[in-house]
């Protein structure tokens, strides 16, 4: 049917985008105006190579001619196929872009060719390189932009954090230098007046004694006998000093305790000093004894000679009263607190186990409850710092704070805090360099 | 000044004079109860009635406790030290840490300072062995240059 292939040829020269005609052998049986510009040669080159049986790839080739031949393919499928974004080496040595598309024709007289067309979209390719370039400088801006941002609002948030919190230590520490203030002078005199107490005692018994062993007239000893019988002196002898005992014990007990809020109360500086972190812990647990009180067994292991550690006692204080008040509240009813104090790496550094017999911490929450407000306590039960600032404080301290729960308990915190004290790093030398 | 520079066999010869100052009303006896047996004790509520006394009766110790409300306890060290400067001060405190004490403690305004809450025996221990090292050696102020 030439009359099909005329027509094709003819619609052909019109056309804007290079094409060509080729056979199964890709010998190029036409070709448009355009295809001339791209393959280089001159007209009536052109013409001869054509005239002489040349091959497509031969006068123009794509970039894919040398793996697959779209042609060919096409031939062989018999079905139309297009590559977008195929590179080729122009005739005057300029690299292009083309879209290239491929459809069999079958001219009915059992010759199937297929019609290449080739459109350069080298312009249209630059352009959108360019505007995806734009693009993503755009987006990338505006990521940096929103990470600042997030950055500063995390700056912020802890930056309010750290002052919220101070601000709770500072009037905490106030609220119980108070106390501790207001308690001196009573118990001072309880305290004080005890051994006057028993001493008056002691001496009016030895009267009473000096008297009962006296002759005395017989009215009078009867008169005697009633009183001591009224009073049950025996008892009375054999208990007093008992409860003089107590009493000097609860006074001795609160005076502990006093002493132990003043140490609590002066704990502002920033300075580090040899700690016995030990007593720390159990000021702590006598400062939250209330939360504890008849609730919570608490059981202690404490290894022989635990050191000293060099610390910022005060800080590190704060680190146990926080795990220690989030074990005591964490447990609901009745239940245990263990800790257990020992000396680790061959003496370099103290570790800290506190376990409780609470419910654990929930496993969608554990990387969650240090950041800074993060709290599952009622709204003024918990600010949501205790951990965040237990967590910057050991830290500082070059040591670390890790928990999890235990299958057989609550949760487990763990301190681990280096004895000789954050490792001062070098300042760098300027003048050795 | 009459105690200033009195023969140490004077001093020794009649009771130790202890003037204690507290505005605690409980613990003012307490100081007086503790004394009792060691001397002569004159109790004051705040540092004008101290003064009051100190001008008219030989004080050698001066136990007082340091927050005393218009006068405090440190203050009245000073005046006291200023003028009767045989008297031996002892300050009683539940501020161990306060800056002023503990200056004039350095400064030897203050002879000792004793933590509250105290122990009588043990007051009176510190209290008397200021005492002995007075009648033992005499600072140089205490006599007439
Ligand atoms: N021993 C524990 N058992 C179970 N959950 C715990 C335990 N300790 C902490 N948590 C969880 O971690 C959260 C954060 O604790 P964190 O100490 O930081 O703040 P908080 O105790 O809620 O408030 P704040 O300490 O300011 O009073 C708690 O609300 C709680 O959900
Ligand atoms: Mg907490």
């Amino acid at each position: 049917m030439a009359k099909l292939y005329d027509q094709i040829t003819q619609l052909l020269e019109g056309s804007v985008d290079a094409a060509v005609v080729i056979d199964a052998d890709r010998r190029v049986l036409h070709y448009n105006l355009a295809y001339e510009g791209l393959t280089g040669l001159r007209g009536r080159q052109l013409a001869e190579k054509v005239k002489g049986g040349a091959r497509c790839f031969e006068l123009f080739k794509l970039e894919i001619c040398d793996q697959q031949c779209l042609g060919c393919k096409v031939h062989d499928v018999g079905r139309r196929l297009r590559v977008d974004e195929i590179g080729a080496r122009r005739g005057d040595g300029e690299d292009l872009t083309f879209i290239v598309s491929a459809a069999p024709v079958d001219l009915g007289d059992g010759r199937r060719v297929v019609v290449e067309t080739y459109r350069d979209v080298t312009a249209d390719v630059r352009i959108q390189r360019r505007l995806k370039v734009a693009l993503d400088y755009e987006r990338r801006a505006k990521e940096d932009l929103e990470e600042k941002v997030r950055e500063r609002t995390s700056a912020l948030r802890a930056a309010q954090a750290q002052l919220v919190h101070q601000e709770k230590m500072s009037s905490l520490g106030r609220l119980v230098a108070g106390i501790a203030h207001e308690l001196n002078n009573p118990i001072n005199f309880v305290y004080g007046n005890v051994d006057f107490l028993g001493q008056y005692m002691e001496d009016l018994l030895r009267l009473v004694a000096l008297v009962d062993g006296a002759e005395l007239p017989s009215a009078l000893r009867a008169q005697l006998d009633v009183l001591k019988a009224e009073i049950e002196l025996d008892f009375l002898i054999d208990d007093w000093r008992k409860l003089l005992r107590s009493i000097r014990a609860g006074a001795e007990r609160t005076a502990d305790i006093v002493a132990d809020l003043k140490s609590f109360a002066r704990t502002g500086g920033t300075e580090l000093a040899e700690t016995d972190v030990v007593a720390g812990i159990d000021t702590t647990l006598n400062l939250i004894g209330p939360l504890l009180k008849n609730r919570v067994d608490v059981r202690r292991r404490i290894a022989p000679k635990v050191p000293r550690v060099v610390c910022n006692g005060g800080h590190v204080n704060q680190v146990f009263m926080n795990v220690l008040t989030n074990a005591a509240q964490a447990i609901v009813g009745t239940g245990w607190i263990d800790v257990t104090i020992d000396t680790v790496d061959d003496g370099a550094s103290i570790k800290v186990v506190i376990t409780d017999s609470g419910p654990g911490i929930k496993p969608e929450l554990m990387a969650k409850i240090s950041d800074p407000f993060f709290t599952t306590k009622e709204v003024g039960e918990g600010t949501g710092l205790g951990l965040w600032i237990c967590a910057n404080i050991v830290r500082a301290h070059g040591g670390s704070l890790t928990w999890g729960n235990r299958a057989d308990a609550g949760a487990e915190f763990v301190v681990m805090l280096p004895v000789r004290g954050p490792a001062t790093r070098p300042e760098p030398d300027p003048g050795r360099g | 000044m009459a105690d200033v520079g009195a023969p140490l066999d004077q001093v020794a010869a009649r009771p130790t004079h202890i003037l204690v100052v507290d505005d605690e009303v409980f613990n003012r006896d307490l100081m007086v109860r503790t004394f009792a047996r060691s001397g002569e004790v004159v109790a004051a509520a705040d540092g004008a009635a101290a003064l009051a006394v100190l001008e008219r009766w030989p004080v050698d110790i001066l136990v007082t406790d340091l927050a005393l409300g218009r006068l405090s306890g440190v203050e009245l060290a000073h005046t006291v030290r200023a003028r009767w400067p045989a008297v031996r001060i002892v300050v009683v405190t539940g501020f161990d840490h306060d800056l002023l004490l503990l200056q004039a403690r350095a400064a030897g305004v203050v002879d000792d300072v004793i933590g509250k809450p105290w122990h009588p025996a043990q007051l009176r221990e510190r209290v008397l062995a200021l005492l002995a090292a007075r009648l033992v050696t005499p600072a140089a102020g205490d006599l007439s240059p």
